[in-house]
């Protein structure tokens, strides 16, 4: 007799919020679809043809939740029924307004959820809003977000998560040992000092929140006294004069802690998250600088035989050739697809 | 709180008892941190009737030897202490903390005694005179041999008659207890903090905050326990200044990015439900380090010509001083206003007075309640006259009610300002400077 089945994203989505719900001490079926409505949304959500991500908190008072962040505000847009038709709704008012600074809260109440958009206080360095829920543990909240392309995340204030990962060819993996591997490589020449330790910290968010950004990058490290034009294969670079030296910008806001040190942060920051936007490689090198961007890797070898199938694109490809170069020219390599895939490589 | 002299950390007793000598070669001999040479030269400058002279070297040395010592301590601490931003691990402690502060900072430690304390502020106004005024000192002025002898046997009683190791130890210890065990309410430390002057306590918070910054792992376990058990206990006491503290540390270490002190500091602040005093941005950092510099150019050398240009950068940061950074701006602009014995910096006061515009009837009481019955630089100005008639000229129109004000001297000191008697703001502003140092 033939079999017949049904999968159903939903289904799983639901269970998993369940319970989730259930660890933060909360059972409520509309809050539950409210969030399974917003766990599908914000995977690919547009508005007038942009992509926004926003991350939303719901609450029962948006007050009591954003008074562990230094200088809140907050501004209500609109009261809507507790309804999951209203997600949409909050959606549409809201995901526009959000951004790095700005995210979405809903107060849910009895029958009505109110909602708006709030924000704090925020140095280059500040604790993420994803790890200052856990600081609100005494309240009911939920932080809802998409993660990476494919993955929404939901984090309670009482320390429990679940990632929901919409994709059929990946498992959910945990994409920041590789980052953090890759990034000490990146500081590895730089003299130790609280400064260093700090500056890690920082260096290993921006590269998570500038690849969550991108749509799939190659990153290197190469040896800090190693010119881009001694690899045959990176030629085709636009190498920056001067480099872009994070760690020095990071150290002058150490020390200044000005607005405008931390200007000149965010200035950095930003064009860092376009070089990740750019086709190919970006080069940073072992003092924490950014050495060249659209770097493009020309195997030098032909029809190379020890490498086994390649199961992917352009940039697969080219990852797999960049592992073979060697110490002497690359000490490490941080392959990220567009679908989420992260792979750190340190050469031998 | 008791004005006793139990304490968690004791002062170091003087190695022998110097208040009954009065001849300079005597007390030279106790200079044990001096060289010989150097305890001959005051020997030989007190017999030479070079009182000036000598006076001002031996404070000097005392003054870079006392900062040598806090600057053991670690100069990010000392920063702690004094919250002062600017301060961090590779800041010369020399140049960067003001002889006052050295001074109050060896006081809250328990380096010095409080009678000592007073002594070596009572002195630094008298070398300040001598040493730095041009205009105002006449050609048959000079120091005299008991002001000479007087700053010599303090100098030699607080800092110089000790070993250069070894002051602060009782703190450390009480430091080190503070990262290593978790006190309990009945633990004698607690016991002895709720006994001791307010300074202590204040020493204390900081002395947590501080730690919060520094430590890691197991010592951060206990760091924020005592801090849970330590701060709510005394918060109904602590002064608006000390709560902004550990407010401002909270924003700090959220902005950081340090989340495991972050989880101590939120307990403790949503225990004594302090969220309002978490401030909304860092911009108090930079209004604290302008302000010491204006209080730095105040007590130093010529102040009347360096006055100007820290106060105008002051004036120009805007007048909307956040709430950590009140109680140190409000001393910087007084010192500007009030000036001292020998008049104000003119070029000083217009900026001062761009400050001033700014701050409302609700901030002044912040002031006179939370931080003028600790403010040694401004209660120690207004035992003289000029900078007394000052304060009644810029107090007195303000209008302040006895009713809005705290504490029965700090009531005393608005009557009398009021009443425009001069004899009885001395007398009250005395009585709490002699509280403020621990001797009252």
């Amino acid at each position: 007799m033939a079999d017949s089945r049904s999968v159903s994203f939903r289904a799983q989505t639901t269970g998993a919020i369940n319970d989730l719900l259930i660890a933060e001490d909360v059972s409520n079926a509309k809050l539950q679809n409210l969030l399974v409505y917003f766990a599908g949304a914000l995977l690919n959500y547009k508005d007038e043809g942009v992509e926004f991500s926003p991350n939303i908190v719901i609450c029962h008072d948006v007050g009591s939740f954003l008074q562990s962040f230094p200088g809140p505000v907050s501004y209500e847009i609109g009261t809507v029924p507790f309804e999951v038709s209203s997600g949409a709704q909050i959606l549409k008012d809201c995901a526009p307004l959000s951004g790095s600074k700005w995210s979405i809260y809903i107060e849910q109440k009895a029958s009505t959820l109110t909602y708006g958009v709030f924000s704090y206080f925020q140095s280059p360095t500040a604790v993420t809003l994803e790890d200052s829920m856990s600081l609100s543990s005494q309240i009911f909240a939920i932080l809802v977000r998409r993660s990476s392309l494919n993955t929404i995340e939901m984090r309670g204030a009482k320390g429990n998560s679940a990632s929901f990962l919409f994709s059929t060819v990946l498992d959910p993996t945990d994409e920041r040992p590789p980052i953090k591997k890759f990034c000490t490589k990146c500081v590895s020449e730089i003299a130790a000092s609280d400064t260093l330790s700090d500056f890690y910290m920082y260096f290993v968010r921006l590269v998570e929140v500038a690849l969550s950004n991108s749509h799939g990058t190659i990153l290197v490290c190469m040896n800090k006294k190693k010119k881009m034009t001694a690899i045959p294969s990176m030629k085709d670079a636009v190498p920056l004069k001067p480099t872009l030296d994070f760690f020095r910008v990071f150290a002058e806001y150490q020390r200044q802690k000005s607005a405008d040190s931390i200007l000149d942060l965010q200035r950095c920051e930003e064009l860092l998250f376009g070089f990740m936007k750019c086709d190919g490689i970006v080069a940073f090198d072992t003092s924490g600088q950014v050495r060249a961007y659209r770097v493009f890797f020309k195997s030098s070898t032909k029809g190379d035989k020890d490498v086994g199938p390649i199961v992917g694109g352009a940039r697969r490809r080219a990852f797999e050739g960049l592992k073979k170069l060697g110490k002497e020219h690359l000490l490490a390599v941080l392959f990220r697809s567009q679908d989420g895939t992260t792979i750190h490589h340190e050469a031998a | 709180m008791a004005s006793g002299n139990i304490v968690p950390w004791k002062p170091a007793l003087p190695a022998v008892a110097l208040d009954t000598i009065s001849d300079a070669n005597e007390l030279a001999k106790h200079a044990i941190q001096l060289r010989k040479r150097e305890q001959n030269q005051i020997t030989a400058n007190f017999a030479a009737g070079n009182y000036e002279m000598v006076a001002t070297y031996i404070w000097s040395r005392t003054m870079a030897l006392l900062k040598k010592q806090l600057s053991a301590l670690g100069s990010a601490f000392i920063g702690e202490l004094l919250q002062r931003a600017d301060i961090d691990e590779h800041t010369d402690i020399q140049t960067a903390v003001s002889e006052t502060e050295a001074i109050s900072l060896a006081r809250d430690l328990g380096m010095i005694t409080p009678t000592q304390t007073m002594r070596l502020l009572q002195s630094q106004t008298s070398i300040a005179h001598f040493s730095g005024a041009t205009d105002n000192v006449g050609d048959d002025e000079q120091l005299t041999q008991e002001e000479a002898i007087l700053c010599l046997r303090v100098c030699v009683q607080g800092v110089l008659s000790h070993e250069s190791i070894g002051a602060a130890e009782d703190f450390h210890s009480f430091r080190k207890k503070l990262t290593t065990e978790t006190f309990t309410k009945d633990s004698a430390e607690i016991s002895k903090l709720r006994q001791s002057p307010y300074f202590f306590v204040r020493t204390a918070i900081s002395v947590l905050l501080s730690l919060f910054k520094s430590t890691k792992g197991a010592q951060l376990e206990h760091v924020a326990l005592n801090a849970q058990l330590i701060i709510p206990l005394f918060w109904k006491e602590l002064k608006e200044p000390e709560r902004w503290q550990v407010g401002q540390t909270y924003a700090v270490e959220f902005n950081e990015g340090r989340k495991e002190s972050l989880k101590g500091l939120h307990t403790v602040l949503l225990a004594v439900k302090g969220f309002d005093y978490v401030p909304e941005n860092l911009r108090s950092a930079t209004f604290i380090k302008v302000a010491s510099s204006v209080i730095a150019a105040h007590q130093g050398m010529n102040n009347f010509y360096n006055e100007p240009a820290p106060m105008a950068e002051l004036a120009s940061l805007g007048t909307s001083i956040p709430g950590p950074a009140l109680a140190k701006c409000m001393t910087a602009v007084l010192c500007v206003k009030l000036g001292n014995s020998y008049g104000v910096s003119h070029a000083a006061q217009s900026y001062a007075n761009e400050v001033l515009k700014g701050i409302s009837a609700d901030r002044w009481l912040y002031y006179l309640n939370g931080r003028l019955g600790e403010d040694l630089v401004v209660l120690s100005e207004l035992h003289a006259e000029k900078p007394t008639k000052n304060w009644l000229a810029l107090v007195r129109p303000l209008k302040i009610r006895e009713q809005d004000v705290h504490g029965s001297r700090i009531r005393e000191l608005i009557r009398a300002t009021n009443k425009n008697d001069i004899a009885k703001v001395q007398s009250a502003a005395m009585t709490m400077y002699r509280t403020a140092v621990g001797v009252g």
